[in-house]
């Protein structure tokens, strides 16, 4: 004891790196519940960063916008938002065919009913970003108190975006489909039966895997969420295929793919609920 | 310095850092201004503000952008032990020693967080992660040069004058 008090630095060093390893301990064990401290510290903070995060980005679009005409920049994002619903609806129509020759097939074999499902859609704003390190998770300032739940959709302007790994009443927590190593099922836009499976590659890009070995994929081919997995809704956009690897050992095609979003310059999501 | 006025300074650095310095980042990394703060309060400061508020502002950097909660703790904890061991070689007054230590923090801060990150199934590879260190310590820089040039001021009053009392304690040996 006496060694302690006379090495104070030592026992300061032993004490945080004690709190600091059982925090991190309990933190993997319950990856999904911040826990009481961690939820009224989340709400503390996000009350000081929100309102900085929304006088940033106001200073962003007037000083970005300074010397364009206003009417030129409210043409183009029209022009972007009719161009995305009419992605949405080109992917829309194809799935639609499918699912209906797919229902048509085995409700005759099987009297199978497919269940449609619907999303309420929730926006909001990333309020905390740290642009200093190589993941990607940011704090969104939509909670539970929205409808927010762990495993709920985030998607962006682009296309798909990640999924809540957090929730707090007032602000949850993202993580972004590179981050993750948990696996993410795709199908081609053009051929929706060409289907895949892709995660993070740890360089801001996904890879992935044909299923199957002769699927006729290509450079530029955008490719989709399916429902294999179970947490994202099929149709959302990944990205697009920019490489595709046909000398590895493995006899299923590799393909590298661009994500839709750009990650380091997220602003507004939107949550599927 | 008092406590007080250091936990300010850290917490206005962490909020700069999560909310506006993402917007100017370059090749998509911006500076680590908490590190940069934990690097130079550790070097000019007997008192342990840069560990006991690298840590407690470690944990408030996961809690609001990290997946796990305490590995921005255990890296600035890193950092700090290393640099309190390193100081003691250094002279306070000059600027190049504070950079000097700043580029082995980054490199300390970064190589800890990935191995912790790599042990709870990350899936970053060490290569990708070298590369951002490379980037990273040059961005890291300048935050550490205003950072020593602000606070030194406080610490070694007169120090061009050597023969000023009160720099009797400070100045290191060199």
């Amino acid at each position: 004891m006496k060694w302690f008090v006379k090495h104070k630095a030592i026992l300061i060093i032993l004490i945080l790196v004690i709190l600091s390893t059982s925090t991190l301990l309990v933190s993997y064990n319950n990856q999904d519940k911040p826990g009481s401290i961690g939820s009224i510290s989340s709400r503390i903070i996000s009350a000081v960063q929100w309102p900085i995060t929304k006088v940033v980005n106001l200073g962003k679009d007037f000083f970005g916008n300074l010397f364009v005409d206003e009417s030129l920049i409210s043409e183009n994002q029209d022009l972007k938002a009719k161009l995305r619903e009419l992605e949405s609806e080109i992917i829309a129509t194809r799935m639609n065919k499918e699912a209906l020759e797919e229902l048509r097939a085995i409700s005759e074999v099987l009297n199978y009913e497919n269940e449609q499902l619907d999303y309420d859609v929730v926006s909001g704003d990333v309020i905390a970003l740290d642009g200093s390190n190589y993941y990607n998770i940011f704090t969104i300032n939509l909670g539970s108190d929205k409808g927010v739940k762990i495993n709920s959709v985030v998607v962006g302007e682009s296309g798909l975006i990640g999924r809540v790994i957090s929730t707090t009443p007032k602000t949850s927590k993202v993580i972004g489909i590179i981050d993750e190593s948990n696996k993410i099922g795709f199908q081609l836009s053009r051929d929706l039966k060409l289907l895949g499976v892709a995660q993070g590659d740890g360089k801001g890009k996904l890879t992935g895997f044909m299923l199957n070995d002769d699927a006729l994929v290509k450079k530029g081919d955008i490719l989709l969420t399916t429902d294999i997995g179970g947490i994202y809704p099929p149709g959302l956009t990944i990205g697009k295929v920019v490489d595709i690897d046909l000398t590895h050992d493995s006899p299923l095609k590799k393909v590298t793919i661009e994500p839709a979003t750009d990650f380091k310059g997220i602003r507004k999501v939107s949550v599927l609920i | 310095m008092k406590y007080p006025y250091a936990i300010l300074i850290f917490f206005f650095t962490f909020i700069i850092q999560t909310t506006v310095l993402h917007n100017i980042a370059i090749m998509g990394y911006s500076p680590n201004l908490l590190l940069c703060l934990v690097v130079v309060f550790t070097f000019l400061y007997k008192e342990k503000y840069g560990l006991i508020l690298g840590v407690l502002f470690g944990l408030l950097l996961d809690l609001t952008c990290g997946q796990f909660v305490g590995i921005s703790a255990l890296a600035f904890l890193s950092v700090h032990i290393v640099v309190s061991f390193l100081k003691n070689f250094l002279n306070q007054e000059h600027l190049l020693p504070d950079m000097v230590l700043s580029l082995i923090g980054t490199v300390i801060y970064y190589l800890v967080y990935w191995a912790l990150y790599a042990l709870m199934g990350s899936p970053y590879s060490i290569v990708h992660v070298l590369i951002s260190i490379a980037v990273l310590m040059i961005y890291n820089l300048l935050p550490t040069v205003i950072f020593h040039l602000l606070l030194v001021r406080g610490i070694i009053k007169h120090r061009r004058d050597k023969q000023f009392e009160g720099n009797l304690d400070v100045i290191g040996r060199f």
